[in-house]
């Protein structure tokens, strides 16, 4: 079996060098709650490990040109210290119920999204908060919007000798807008989305003028619910909750066409039925809460 | 160890002895690397794969087998041991991407026999039953109180709440950090 290195780059340059020698043949690990089992199981094997969780230029949090923005080694507990981030109610609340403290303290929102899975809670958050991802390589920067970012299950449009330098969110001015977060899991802690919602609402006296909304774990990525979006526009908040609570979106995907993984499983059938008829409600109560948020006069 | 200017260029093979890599020059370690290792106030030197977890290192390398493999996935709390004085998952941390000395369940007692408050109070309030977990538990409950979760009952589940126990001793590991946590304070 080839030779597996190890790289602890001081600099993001150096990181981005180290990406550009070794591409496809390269992981990079951050935190490692993810990756680091794959790693050490041998479920993925390749030239060089790229260590980037300790790289200052990539764990800081700031704002400009409207944008909040998070590094791409910023931790989930680092975003719960920060009111800067927590001003985002969804992703707040998202990183919440990530894991436990112990994954916390090391999981990073760019690492959720490197993943990609469809139960990615921040996954969720950020694309409802309409967040943007800044993609670094030797050659360059650019911006890639989160539906753009995450093309399939655990595949993102990532270069191989891209990384995720920061995660931008933009500020909406505050008092007509708020967001929320919600998912449903079998036990309290430690355990994965069965449907999660997140939604940012933009109100117009008591009508819905906008909502961005964005579901996990019912496709195989992460999706904008666009359906829902459409239906909700220009209703009060109540009716549109009333509406939304007993649709099934059309962009749930959950039968084996759109996901074969998901077919294998014994229990798909039963795992699409439930997730089909639960989806509208938590959506229906994360909007609820944005509600809220907004009477209550929080952002 | 060599070191030159390119971004792919070696320069520490161990990662205790690595100062922070400077501004130019990324750390690099050839497989398999000679690790230099601080455990429980004694340093190891071994040679082993890139890729092993850190909870492998201290198990199968060096022998600590306090530190419990429950779940290797992160979702147990078994392995937790303490890096730098802070709670880490030791299955999910390369060894080689280990920075400060590690502290195992091994290394609470001192020289002079005296078990660590939090293991006496563990004893005290029958904290365990099995003690598959306790190992995990005693670490999670020393990192709970120094970096400062231990307020509040509340606190406490929450701070904890990594560290699974199939003989369900939860209220007691409660008690216990109650128990421990005035005492770790003063000493
Ligand atoms: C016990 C347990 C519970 C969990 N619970 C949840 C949960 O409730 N909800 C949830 O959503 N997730 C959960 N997770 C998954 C995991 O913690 C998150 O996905 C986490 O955000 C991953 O971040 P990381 O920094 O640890 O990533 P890593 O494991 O270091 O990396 C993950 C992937 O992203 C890539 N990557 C990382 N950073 C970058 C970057 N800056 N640029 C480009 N690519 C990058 C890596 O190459 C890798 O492919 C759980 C994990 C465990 C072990
Ligand atoms: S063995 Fe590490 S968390 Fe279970
Ligand atoms: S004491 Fe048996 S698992 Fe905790």
């Amino acid at each position: 079996m080839a030779q597996t290195e190890f790289f602890r780059p001081g600099n993001l340059a150096a990181a981005l060098d180290l990406l550009d020698q070794y591409r496809e043949q390269a992981v990079i690990v951050n935190g490692g709650t993810d990756i680091v089992e794959r790693i050490a199981h041998g479920g993925v094997r390749r030239a060089a490990i790229i260590y980037i969780h300790e790289i200052p230029e990539l764990r800081g949090i700031g704002e400009g040109d409207g944008f909040v923005r998070i590094g791409g080694a910023v931790t989930y507990n680092d975003i719960l210290a920060s009111p800067l981030c927590c001003q985002f109610t969804a992703l707040e609340q998202a990183v919440k119920e990530i894991g436990s403290p112990s994954i916390r303290v090391r999981g990073t929102p760019a690492g959720n999204l490197g993943t990609a899975v469809p139960a990615g809670d921040c996954c969720a958050a950020m694309m409802a908060l309409d967040a943007e991802v800044v993609a670094a390589s030797r050659q360059g920067e650019r911006a890639i919007k989160l539906a753009d970012l995450i093309i399939d299950y655990r595949r993102t449009a990532l270069a191989a000798n891209e990384l995720i330098r920061e995660i931008r969110i933009p500020v909406v001015p505050g008092g007509k807008t708020a967001s929320a977060f919600l998912r449903l899991t079998s036990r309290k802690g430690q355990d994965i989305a069965q449907a999660s919602a997140a939604v940012r609402l933009t109100l117009d006296g008591d009508v819905c003028r906008h909502a961005v909304i964005a579901m996990g774990s019912v496709s195989k990525v992460t999706v904008r619910a666009y359906s829902l979006e459409k239906a909700v526009a220009g209703k009060t908040v109540a009716d549109a909750a009333e509406e939304i609570k007993a649709m099934v979106p059309a962009e749930v995907a959950l039968r084996a066409a759109d996901n074969p993984a998901f077919a294998a499983r014994p229990t798909a059938n039963i795992e699409r039925q439930y997730k089909e008829s639960v989806i509208g409600v938590i959506v229906a109560r994360a909007m609820m809460t944005a509600y809220g948020k907004i009477l209550a006069g929080e952002q | 160890m060599t070191t030159a200017s390119s971004a792919a260029a070696p320069l520490v093979a161990g990662t205790l002895i690595a100062e922070q890599a400077s501004a130019q020059i990324a750390t690099r370690t050839h497989q398999p690397v000679d690790l230099k290792l601080e455990v429980n106030g004694r340093r190891h030197r071994l040679a082993i794969d890139v890729r092993t977890s850190l909870l492998d290192a201290l198990r199968e390398h060096l022998a600590f087998t306090g530190t419990k493999k429950g779940c290797d996935l992160g979702q147990c709390g078994a392995c937790t041991v303490l890096v730098g004085g802070r709670r880490v998952l030791s299955c999910l941390t390369l060894a080689v991407a280990t920075r400060g000395p590690v502290t195992t369940i091994e290394g609470l007692t001192g020289s002079d026999d005296r078990l660590h408050p939090m293991q006496q109070a563990f004893i005290d309030h029958d904290a365990f039953q099995c003690g598959y977990c306790t190992p995990g538990q005693i670490m999670s409950a020393i990192g709970c109180v120094t970096e400062g979760h231990a307020e509040s009952d509340a606190d406490i589940r929450e701070y904890m709440s990594g560290n699974l126990c199939r003989c369900a001793a939860y209220p007691n590991i409660v008690d216990a950090i109650k128990q421990a946590k005035p005492q770790m304070q003063e000493g």
